[in-house]
């Protein structure tokens, strides 16, 4: 009779950490790490987009205008992305509207964000009563109105200006945040914890942000990331139609329109800074799916 | 203060658990009335949906508007609980009772870990360091018996099994030795197997400690096994309340005796089990007399007229006029 090989008492490994965790799932998207990487560009970009620019963003070249793409120096300047029609460097003016654009994202997003998961857990936590009732018809009324069309309206009452498409981006984006937390608050209130730790002596302000707020974080960043790039679309939008950033600043909406006319004679001053709103806005998207692939537990496998 | 008697640890009289809009609210519990002792466990039994759980979260002042509960007594330890402040509802019952709740995979916080849990319950109403309380954790964890304590204090609560779980809930809600324990279906979803231990553990905690347990359950067997005195809800009313020997010795309500004919035990030989035929009446099919009057085997006239009040049996409460083994009631 054969003894059975000894089993080596060692100890399963130790779970990974959480951070660890999302990162691995994260990674088996390969569209999502590209977008990351996009977005690390961008915010190198915007960080650093005083030393990395060629020129300065309003500096004109007088005898340079429109000038095509080309690496050949016109009056011992290179215009890599050629030139808009008062002269001035297109690349620059793209570096420095990554500055832009992404405070844009981040200012609006983060209003919108913090507003919308206050209204959210006030309407959730009172639910079937006046607070969720207030909240939440009034953000009903927003989603009828079309999204743009409402930014244009507070835009118009507030007065063109960067400051303000940024506070009339957060507040078309304040629904969606709105509806997000409440649903997610819902979902949670129902689960046993809550009960253990209002039996436990926690009170509604405890509850709402140690115990269930966390536990909404998930569909919360995603949401974030994914309104990001409709912030960034917006205030293209806001700054093409002239009630966002004004000129001079270069904004990508802005620049778009401002060469709107040249673009029979001159594809780059139009294809360039749409391109860049493209880039970065699938940047965000895709980040934003790959995030949200890996913080859903319904998804995974 | 003196009285001559001590009060019982949790006193309920005639409490009524409402929902919906007045004059069609729907009672989910209705006229409940019943003490615990300290040290004592007193089991509830009843099928899903006879008003358990809601008169254990009425009790504990969880039941959310708009809901709505009314009481002629809700006093834990002489204390009238409907009276005092919420602020001050909220840190009697935090310490004094816990509840331990059915579905251990949404009991724990997904979101910390199990040392983060349990510090913050001893923290709320022992304070003490950071290190002080990491230790009671462990020795809480070892208290209910988790395998490799250590490795599971930081864990995630969805690295832990349901056992697991619900030991870890277990050990949040003995954190604090409360002196009453309200387990709400403790081991209904664990296997059976881990269902015997669970059990087991509760009790000798129970024991250990002198908690009162309230052990909420459809388990007529667990029951038997370890409760003093039992009450038997049906379709949100309290139907026999007795001691458990007694009640599984001589049920006197038509519906308990009906419930302990249905037990597998009790059928050894048969080809189906006994039952009672129909179904428990919904909210809003509710008989004018005796609720179980569609159903009883023994059903007379004045049953299906006047809805009966719990007389005594004996030592026992019966709601029926009829009660099996005794004289009718007037």
């Amino acid at each position: 009779m054969s003894t059975a090989p000894p089993i080596a008492a060692t100890r399963p490994a130790a779970p990974p950490s959480p951070a660890r965790e999302l990162w691995r799932d994260f990674r088996r998207n390969r569209g999502a790490v590209i977008g990351l990487a996009v977005l690390g560009l961008l915010v190198f970009c915007a960080l650093f987009a005083n030393v990395i620019s060629p020129y300065e963003p309003s500096e004109q070249f007088r005898d340079a205008t429109l000038r095509p793409p080309s690496l050949t120096p016109i009056g011992g300047h290179v215009f890599i992305l050629g030139t808009d029609p008062v002269g001035r460097d297109v690349l620059s003016r793209l570096i420095h509207g990554t500055r832009l654009s992404l405070v844009i994202g981040l200012v609006s997003v983060g209003l919108s964000l913090s507003f919308g998961v206050l209204l959210g857990l006030v309407a959730g936590f009172y639910r079937g009563r006046l607070p969720e009732y207030v909240v939440m018809r009034l953000m009903d009324v927003m989603l009828a109105l079309p999204s743009l069309l409402l930014a244009v309206a507070v835009v118009a009452v507030l007065g063109p200006g960067l400051a303000n498409a940024m506070f009339a981006i957060a507040i078309v984006m304040l629904p969606h945040f709105v509806r997000l937390t409440r649903g997610a608050v819902l979902g949670e209130l129902a689960k046993d914890y809550v009960q253990a730790s209002r039996l436990a002596g926690a009170g509604t302000g405890r509850l709402m942000f140690d115990t269930v707020l966390p536990n909404c974080a998930a569909p919360l960043i995603v949401q974030a990331t994914l309104g990001f790039s409709s912030a960034i679309l917006d205030a293209a939008a806001l700054g093409f139609l002239g009630l966002g950033a004004q000129p001079p600043t270069p904004e990508w909406g802005s620049m778009l329109a401002s060469a709107l006319e040249f673009i029979q004679s001159a594809w780059w001053v139009v294809t360039l800074p749409g391109l860049a709103i493209l880039i970065t806005v699938l940047a965000f998207n895709l980040t934003g799916d790959g995030l949200r692939d890996a913080l859903d537990p319904k998804l995974k496998t | 203060m003196s009285t001559a008697t001590s009060p019982a640890l949790l006193e309920v009289e005639r409490l009524t658990v409402e929902f919906g809009a007045p004059g069609a609210a729907l009672q989910a519990a209705s006229d409940i009335s019943f003490s615990v002792d300290a040290g004592e466990v007193v089991g509830i039994v009843g099928e899903s949906g006879s008003g358990k759980s809601v008169t254990a979260l009425a009790v504990l002042g969880l039941i959310d508007a708009p809901g709505r509960v009314r009481a002629e007594r809700l006093a834990f330890a002489g204390r009238d609980l409907q009276s005092m402040s919420e602020r001050e509802r909220r840190s009697l019952l935090g310490g004094e009772i816990a509840m331990i709740f059915q579905d251990p995979m949404t009991s724990l916080n997904p979101s910390f870990t199990v040392a983060f849990q349990l510090m913050e319950t001893i923290g709320l109403h022992e304070g003490g360091s950071r290190s002080a309380r990491r230790a009671r954790a462990l020795q809480l964890l070892k208290d209910v018996e988790i395998p490799d304590p250590e490795r599971r204090l930081d864990a995630f609560p969805h690295q832990l099994s349901g056992g697991m779980s619900q030991r870890v809930m277990l050990a949040m809600a003995i954190a604090c030795n409360p002196r009453l324990l309200i387990a709400d279906e403790p081991t209904t979803a664990l296997d059976v197997t881990v269902q015997a231990q669970m059990l087991a553990l509760l009790l000798r905690l129970q024991r250990e400690r002198g908690m009162a347990l309230v052990l909420i359950t459809h388990d007529l067997g667990v029951v038997a096994e370890v409760a003093q005195r039992v009450l038997v809800m049906y379709a949100g009313q309290v139907v026999e309340s007795a001691a458990a020997a007694d009640l599984f010795a001589r049920p006197h309500h038509p519906y308990t005796e009906a419930l302990l004919a249905s037990l597998p035990e009790r059928n050894a030989g048969r080809r189906r089990l006994a039952s009672l035929a129909g179904v428990v009446p919904g909210a809003f099919d509710r008989p004018a007399g005796c609720l179980l009057s569609p159903r009883c085997p023994y059903v007379r006239e004045r049953c299906r007229e006047i809805r009966p009040p719990l007389f005594d049996v004996g030592a026992s409460r019966a709601r029926c006029y009829f009660p099996i083994g005794a004289e009718a009631r007037p």
